[in-house]
């Protein structure tokens, strides 16, 4: 019996539960759309700048690579975009000294804000020097996984749990609808029982109060309904993981055009080399007997 | 936080990445321009450094010439003999291209003596580290500079 309450009153309580279900996730939405937009500006920005640099670049070789990548990143810097971190001031006495007080800043905006992705790519300098040429999957993985604005929102929620969950959450919300129709249900159920068949005219009221009770039960259905609907339509109008692939594909892209620009002029070299010897090859064989290879019989 | 800027820095050696995070999180980085002197010799100062990014040279005036005395890459520290109670810098330091240093006020490191005991022990026991690498250098040079004297001498 007192299952069938506790049945009753989630049953009851589930529509509200829903409701701010759906307003979190709204509003979480909101916010990694928001942050996805400008995590795609600040690294389009990145590989667009790289792609202009180089497409302007003399096409000569580069011998020294990290002094090379240096210089490269050094120019791309300069015109990346700001990202939103709030600089924590604090005015020292040696502000009038050799330190200038617009030089300064907090190393968390140093390390998440405009520099971040100089930085990550510093670190992995070494996939670049190497002339073995590197998975670029990964190596963009590793330089995105460094940048928190781009693993996290607000700092703490991971952003691809969450933008996992917000895709099965429109499931979610059917799912837990049929639950709470079928609480409800099993919560009216009992009332039945009670009916008196052998005074029918007395049963009225309690077939009444059953059928209200089952209807309102369904409620909870048709609002789990509409709450995927919506969540749906938003997945369908603004997703969140097409846009974190489409960025990842363009940093992987201007790596990969990084890459080739330092050791594509040794490939080329290598190439030459080894046709050449297969020409020599070729020559060597065809003197032999006077016969092209190709002519000669098996 | 994004702390990997730290992780080769002896001056964190063996600290948690919420320890190190404790340190720096009110911390501030200065960027420096190419011949920009980050530490002026004679100068007093109570903060410690660390080179973020970029390279720098330890330089020392000695009255005719400039000499240079040891080039400093990221991950370096610096300033630290001010935390031991040398307050006036014994060198300049300049910056060679661009640099970023990040600057670790005395007050923000005697904050964790009671706060923080183990961050403060570790902290203090990398610097005497660094120091002692530098003092056994310095021997070194100077070892091999009697020996040249000798050989000028004998000469």
């Amino acid at each position: 019996m007192d299952l069938i309450v506790v049945f009753a009153a989630i049953s009851t309580n589930l529509i509200p539960i829903m409701g701010v279900m759906l307003i979190v996730a709204l509003a979480l939405r909101f916010i990694v759309y928001r942050s996805g937009k400008r995590d795609n500006y600040y690294f389009k920005s990145f590989s667009d700048s790289v792609v202009k640099i180089l497409e302007n670049e003399e096409n000569k070789e580069i011998e020294n690579v990290p002094s090379w990548i240096s210089n490269l990143l050094h120019k791309v810097s300069q015109r990346l975009p700001n990202r939103s971190v709030r600089s924590v001031s604090t005015p020292g006495k040696h502000d009038n000294g050799s330190f200038r007080e617009k030089d300064k800043e907090s190393f968390e905006e140093f390390s998440q804000g405009k520099r971040s992705i100089i930085h990550s790519v510093k670190q992995n300098i070494d996939a670049f020097v190497s002339s073995h040429p590197p998975n670029f999957y990964e190596l963009t993985q590793r330089i995105l996984k460094q940048d928190k604005k781009w693993t996290t929102i607000l700092g703490v929620i991971n952003l691809d749990k969450l933008s996992r969950m917000l895709d099965v959450l429109p499931g979610m919300f059917i799912v837990i609808g049929i639950f709470g129709t079928f609480l409800g249900i099993t919560a009216a159920l009992p009332t039945i029982a009670k009916i008196d068949l052998t005074k029918i005219q007395d049963a009225a009221p309690l077939l009444n109060s059953f059928v209200s009770n089952v209807a309102f039960s369904m409620h909870t259905s048709i609002f789990g309904i509409i709450c995927s609907l919506v969540l749906t339509i938003l997945n369908t109008l603004f997703p969140i993981t097409e846009v974190r692939i489409t960025v990842r594909k363009n940093l992987e892209y201007c790596f990969e055009f990084m890459w080739y620009r330092i050791h594509g002029e040794k490939i080329q070299e290598g190439d030459k080399q080894i046709i050449q010897q297969l020409e020599k090859i070729y020559a060597a064989l065809e003197d032999s007997d006077g016969k092209p290879p190709s002519k000669r019989k098996a | 936080m994004s702390l990997s800027l730290l992780k080769s820095c002896p001056l964190f050696f063996e600290l948690y990445d919420k320890e190190i995070e404790k340190i720096v999180k009110h911390c501030s980085v200065y960027t420096f321009k190419d011949g920009d002197r980050i530490i002026k010799d004679g100068e007093e100062g109570d903060q410690i450094f660390v080179l973020l990014d970029g390279k720098a040279m330890v330089e020392k005036d000695t009255g005719k010439t400039r000499v240079k005395i040891q080039p400093l890459r990221s991950g370096d520290v610096f300033g630290e003999m001010s935390l031991m109670g040398e307050k006036t810098r014994a060198a300049d330091i300049v910056s060679s291209g661009d640099s970023h240093v990040l600057e670790i006020r005395y007050e923000k490191i005697f904050e964790l003596f009671q706060k923080e005991p183990r961050i403060f022990g570790l902290l203090l026991f990398n610097i005497s580290r660094l120091i002692s690498r530098r003092l056994s250098a310095s021997n070194s040079i100077i070892v091999k500079l009697q020996k040249e004297l000798g050989r000028t001498k004998a000469a």
